[in-house]
C-alpha cells in the first residue's frame, strides 16, 4: 500500500510547516457487504505514529469514522535536519512505513 | 385520438355532430388510421433522438462548441481543491503505484514498460488522448486498458491484468496523467466509423426501467440539479477518477456502469464491445480545445 | 348475422309472459354491477381501517433531518446511563465526567458535504503549545455515526500549533464534535453542524 508524506519544498529552521500524510487504505467499516452478500470485516488503521529523529511528533488512533485512504495534516518545525518516519498498523496486523528526509534550506542561524 | 373521441363525425350537409355506430365503418377507420397513430407515437417517443444519418460525414454536436465545459467546472470547491492539489489528491496514490509498476520488470523475459517506452511523461504525452483506437494487428477497437493488456501479453509475456484491478488502475492513471493539459484527440475515420456509429446510437438510446438515454441528462439537462448534484456534460477528459462514492480510483467503464445502474438498465460488462463503442463516441464528443486532460480527477 | 338476444324483453314480463326464461334484463345487469362495485368499495374501506395501521402507506421520510440541539455536558448528567445515546456515553467516558468548557476550539468543515464518505475537517485549538501548556489530545466524535468515535490525535510541544486536518465519514447530516485535553487537565469542546447529501444515482457498479 502506498503512503505519501508531503512537506513544503523549502524548509526553514524553526519555521512551522504543514506535514501532509496520505495513506492508501480502504478503512473498512465492517458494515459493507461484498458481492456475495457477506459482511466485509472491519479493518482500519487503528494506530499511526510519526517520528522525527526518533522523537514522536504525532500520534493518531483512527476509527471507522475517518474516510478511506486517510489524509492527515499536522504542523511541526525543524531545528535540525533528519528523517521523518511514518509507521501505521491496521486491524489485520498489516504494517506500513514511509520515510521522508527533511533538510533545512535557507540562511543558517 | 379518433378512438378516444369515439368516432365522432360531423355531417357535411347539416353540421350535426354524431357518432359512427356502424361497426364495419368503425373497423375500417381503425385499420386505416392505425399506422398514422403508431407513427405519431414513435415520433413523440423519439423526440429526443437525433437523426442518425449514415451518409453525413460531419456529425452534429448537440451542445454548441462554445458551451463545452469540463466536468471539473461542475464539482464543488472542496473537490476542485482536492483535484488541483496533487499532494492531497487521493487518486495520486494510484499514480504512484503506476509509476512503480511502469519501472518494474518482473523477469528478464518480461521487460518493464520503461525499457521500451522510456519515461512516461515524455513518451506517453498525448498517447491517452487518442484512445480508443483500432489496433493495427487485430483490427479491433481498443482503449487504454486493453492496450496495456495487449502490451503485457504480446511484448512482456505476462498475464493480462484484471480490469479495475489496482495494478491496471495504477498504470492507466499514470499514463493518462502524462497527457495533462492536452485536449482529447479522438478521430473518426473509415476504420472506426462503424464502432463510432454504434456508440453514438447507444448514447441516444433510452435504457432501463427509468427509460432514459445519456443525452437526456448530459445534453438536454446539464447544469441542472439531480438530487442535489449538478449534472455535468458527461465528458471523459478526467478519467480515471477517484470517486468519493467508490472510495477508490475507478475507470470510465465503471462510471458508465454506475450510470446504467442508476437508470436500472442492463450493465454492460467492463471492457465489453458496447462500452468500447460508447467510449469512442464519448472521446469524439469530448475532443475540443476547451476540454483538456486533467487526469486523475476527483468526483463525488 | 343472427341477433343474439341475451336479454329478455322487459315488456314481455310485464305482460305476464312466463318467466321460465331465466336471463336477466340489461337493467338488472347494470344494477348488479353497480351494487357489487359499491359494496366492494365499502368493504375495502372498512377492511383498511380495521386491518392496517393508520400509517401503513406512509412513506419514510428521506429528507435529511436537521441536526438536533446537542445534548451533552451538564444537561445529560441528570440522565441515567441507560438513557444516554452511544455518543453521550462515549463523551462521558472520554472526559471521565469531568467538566468540559465549550469554546477554545475552531472546527471547520463545509456546511454542505458533497458526500458522506469524505468530508473535509479542520480542528484548531487555541494553545501556546509550550512545555507547560500544550494540547495533549484532540478527539473527534460524531453524534450520528454507528460508531461515535472517529479519531484521537496526540500532540506534543514539538508541534507549533494544535491544528489537525483530516477527512471524515458522516452518516447523514449531524453535528461533529471536537474534544481537546490540555496538559493542565482541562477539557475543551466544540461542535459544528454538517449537512450531508446523497449521490444522485444509486451506484451498483
Amino acid at each position: 500500500m502506498v503512503a505519501r508524506i508531503i512537506v513544503p519544498a523549502e524548509l526553514k529552521r524553526d519555521t512551522p510547516f504543514e506535514v501532509r500524510i496520505l495513506i492508501q487504505h480502504p478503512m473498512e467499516t465492517g458494515f459493507r457487504l461484498d458481492m456475495m452478500g457477506t459482511l466485509i470485516p472491519k479493518n482500519v488503521i487503528h494506530k499511526l505514529t510519526v517520528t522525527f529523529n526518533s522523537d514522536t511528533v504525532f500520534q493518531a488512533s483512527l476509527g471507522t469514522g475517518i474516510s478511506a485512504n486517510p489524509s492527515l495534516q499536522f504542523w511541526m518545525k525543524l531545528s535540525q535536519p533528519g528523517l521523518l518516519k511514518l509507521f501505521w498498523e491496521d486491524d489485520l496486523g498489516v504494517i506500513g512505513e514511509a520515510v521522508k528526509s527533511l533538510e533545512i534550506k535557507g540562511p543558517q542561524n | 385520438m379518433i378512438y378516444s373521441l369515439n368516432f365522432i363525425c360531423i355531417c357535411a350537409r347539416c353540421g350535426v355532430v354524431s357518432q359512427i355506430r356502424n361497426y364495419k365503418i368503425r373497423l375500417l377507420i381503425a385499420v386505416l388510421t392505425l399506422p398514422l397513430v403508431c407513427a405519431v407515437g414513435v415520433a413523440s417517443a423519439n423526440a429526443a433522438d437525433i437523426n442518425q444519418s449514415e451518409q453525413s460525414v460531419e456529425f452534429a454536436r448537440v451542445i454548441p462548441p462554445e458551451q463545452l465545459r469540463s466536468g471539473f467546472t461542475f464539482i464543488s470547491d472542496d473537490l476542485r481543491y482536492l483535484q488541483t492539489n496533487d499532494d492531497l489528491n487521493p487518486a495520486f496514490l494510484w499514480v504512484i503505484q503506476g509509476e512503480t509498476l511502469w519501472k518494474q520488470a518482473s523477469s528478464k523475459d518480461s521487460p518493464s514498460c520503461q525499457s521500451c517506452h522510456g519515461e512516461s511523461n515524455q513518451s506517453m504525452r498525448g498517447v491517452s488522448t487518442k484512445y480508443p483506437l483500432i489496433d493495427k494487428k487485430s483490427g479491433e477497437l481498443v482503449n487504454l486498458e486493453a492496450r496495456v493488456n495487449l502490451c503485457r501479453t504480446r511484448y512482456q509475456h505476462m498475464n493480462p491484468l484484471n480490469l479495475e484491478s489496482e495494478e491496471m488502475l495504477g498504470i492507466t492513471s499514470y499514463v493518462a496523467s502524462a497527457s495533462r493539459g492536452l485536449p482529447l484527440n479522438v478521430r473518426v475515420d473509415d476504420q472506426n466509423k462503424a464502432h463510432f456509429l454504434r456508440g453514438r446510437s447507444l448514447y441516444y438510446t433510452r435504457m432501463g426501467q427509468i427509460n432514459l438515454a445519456c443525452t437526456h441528462c448530459h445534453e438536454q439537462n446539464w447544469s441542472k440539479k439531480l438530487q442535489g448534484e449538478t449534472i455535468s456534460q458527461g465528458h471523459i477528459n478526467d478519467y480515471p477518477v477517484y470517486r468519493l462514492e467508490w472510495q477508490r480510483l475507478g475507470s470510465l467503464h465503471r462510471r458508465i456502469r454506475a450510470c446504467l445502474s442508476g437508470v436500472r438498465a442492463y450493465m454492460f460488462p467492463l471492457g465489453s464491445k458496447e462500452l468500447l463503442d460508447l467510449e469512442l463516441f464519448l472521446g469524439w464528443r469530448s475532443s475540443d480545445s476547451k476540454i483538456v486532460v486533467e487526469s486523475p480527477g476527483v468526483r463525488r | 348475422m343472427r341477433k343474439i338476444n341475451a336479454f329478455k324483453n322487459p315488456k314481455s314480463e310485464s305482460m305476464g309472459e312466463s318467466s321460465a326464461n331465466s336471463l336477466m334484463t340489461k337493467r338488472d345487469w347494470f344494477k348488479g354491477v353497480v351494487t357489487f362495485g359499491l359494496i366492494s368499495r365499502l368493504g375495502c374501506f372498512i377492511g383498511s381501517q380495521i386491518a392496517l395501521p393508520k400509517d401503513a402507506f406512509a412513506q419514510p421520510s428521506t429528507a435529511p433531518t436537521t441536526p438536533t440541539t446537542p445534548t451533552v455536558g451538564a444537561s445529560s448528567s441528570n440522565l441515567s446511563v441507560a438513557q444516554l445515546t452511544p455518543f453521550q456515553l462515549l463523551f462521558k467516558e472520554i472526559t471521565n465526567s469531568q467538566p468540559v468548557t465549550q469554546g477554545g476550539i475552531v472546527l471547520e468543515t463545509p456546511r454542505l458535504a458533497d458526500n458522506g464518505h469524505s468530508a473535509a475537517l479542520r480542528v484548531y485549538v487555541q494553545s501556546p503549545m509550550t512545555n507547560e501548556d500544550y494540547v495533549k489530545s484532540i478527539y473527534l466524535l460524531s453524534d450520528r455515526n454507528p460508531r461515535p468515535f472517529m479519531g484521537r490525535f496526540d500532540l506534543t510541544p514539538i508541534n507549533p500549533s494544535a491544528e489537525i486536518s483530516t477527512r471524515v465519514r458522516l452518516n447523514g447530516s449531524q453535528n461533529v464534535y471536537a474534544l481537546a485535553l490540555t496538559s493542565k487537565g482541562q477539557w475543551l469542546s466544540a461542535h459544528v453542524p454538517v449537512e450531508v447529501t446523497e449521490s444522485a444515482c444509486l451506484d451498483a457498479s
